[in-house]
């Protein structure tokens, strides 16, 4: 699927191999979808003739995706939450902004196939896949699952009850000190976007961590801070000693090349 | 080198959190005065973002801040601004007693030429600028176009 240089070459493959795509395979394939849209750089979209057979086979790969999502590990479905979501912000934000780009030509292909005419994610679809993946337990993964279903302003309820930022909230409390910054953005502004009730102990865990931790500062970059400080706003839960600290830093790195992490080259 | 959305999102959430921190806002301002060229990358929501912000704060008066982002303003097509950024713009010099002629002038006219679109809140911020900072005398042209909008928010 990473060969893959066009939406309609990407579309091609994949229903090509139709029921013999792996788990593995689909999450690649939704994965990918998001890169390609944004990567388009031709003005011409899929010529109208082709529209119609890109879309019924998109059709097909989301049903086999649907099929097999009980045999997706954790890692497979969480990435295919998280490329479906993209494809969903990419048009909602390009609809909101009025924008040109040459992806719109290929929004006929995904109107009314995982996103509705409001942009709106398809929920029945989210929902099914959140049931699978509220079980994980990885650092990496619960920060895009999370951040995943704040692109979609979603917080779906579970098959028992609870809902899905609820149920790993516990989880990311629990395991705090192993996400790296940009999972602690994403995941502080996944809630903070969700207005999640459950949020103040989540955001103070992450407060007490990042104080008590210099090192894990100096790994921050400007857009993990400047996401962070907006979670901590947004969400009307006051830390002055955070942001006190996170100031520190920034003054200490103004003029300087901000756009690398300090004392962590290779964290990318 | 900030990237300005990043910039804007941190200094809005220092305000909006009432965490004046001094030197960061001092340390941004200079960055963006004196390092940051004519702020081609800054859309108005960034503009507009940056200029509450310090207004928010409002400890010390940035003139060197507010004058840049003027001279920025005013070279620009404010078709392209939001009457929302535009509002707030006005409302954020007025806040801080910062008086840009030419720069009212022209978030004047915008909000005449374009004034079916303006909303509510807008429409007060704009009003309370204009009369906080002492152009009513200057441009009673835009008071009085904007008089049936002021009679439906009365109304309201």
């Amino acid at each position: 699927m990473k060969g893959c240089e066009t939406i309609e070459e990407l579309i091609h493959l994949a229903s090509l191999h139709g029921d013999l795509l792996s788990t593995k395979h689909l999450s690649a394939f939704w994965s990918r979808v998001p890169q390609l849209l944004n990567i388009i750089s031709s003005a011409s979209g899929p010529q109208q003739k082709h529209e119609q057979q890109l879309k019924k086979d998109l059709h097909r790969i989301l049903y086999i995706t649907t099929k097999k999502l009980d045999r997706f590990s954790h890692t497979e479905i969480v990435g295919t939450i998280l490329g479906m979501a993209k494809v969903v912000k990419h048009y909602s934000t390009s609809c909101k902004n009025n924008d040109s780009g040459s992806s719109k030509s290929y929004l006929p292909i995904f109107q009314d196939v995982i996103f509705d005419q409001s942009f709106n994610a398809q929920a029945d679809l989210f929902q099914s896949m959140a049931d699978i993946s509220a079980s994980t337990q990885q650092a990496r993964l619960l920060s895009n699952l999370v951040y995943a279903f704040a692109l979609i302003k979603q917080n779906p309820i579970l098959y028992d009850g609870t809902a899905l930022f609820d149920r790993v909230s516990k989880h990311i409390i629990d395991d705090a000190g192993s996400f790296e910054p940009q999972g602690i953005s994403n995941i502080l502004w996944a809630y903070a976007t969700l207005e999640v009730a459950s949020c103040p102990r989540l955001f103070e865990t992450f407060a007490e961590l990042m104080i008590s931790n210099t090192k894990l500062l100096d790994m921050f970059k400007l857009q993990h801070f400047a996401n962070m400080v907006w979670a901590f706003s947004a969400a009307h839960i006051s830390h002055t000693p955070l942001f006190d600290k996170v100031a520190e830093v920034i003054v200490t790195t103004v003029g300087t090349n901000f756009s690398s992490p300090r004392n962590f080259q290779t964290y990318s | 080198m900030f990237n300005p959305q990043d910039l804007s999102i941190t200094v809005w959430a220092y305000a909006t959190a009432g965490e004046p921190h001094p030197l960061l806002f001092k340390k941004f301002a200079t960055h963006i005065v004196n390092e940051l060229g004519d702020l081609h990358d800054f859309i108005p929501q960034h503009l507009t973002n940056i200029l509450w912000s310090y207004a928010k704060v409002g400890e010390h008066k940035y003139m060197d801040l507010f004058d840049k982002i003027a001279r920025v303003i005013v070279k620009r097509d404010l078709a392209s601004f939001e009457l929302r950024n535009l509002s707030i713009t006005a409302w954020s010099f007025a806040t801080v007693n910062i008086l840009h002629s030419t720069l009212f002038d022209n978030i004047s006219d915008a909000a005449i030429s374009r004034k079916c679109e303006l909303q509510t809140q807008d429409t007060t911020n704009l009003l309370w600028a204009f009369a906080s900072i002492g152009r009513v005398d200057d441009d009673l042209r835009m008071f009085v176009s904007l008089l049936p909008r002021v009679k439906e928010v009365m109304q309201a």
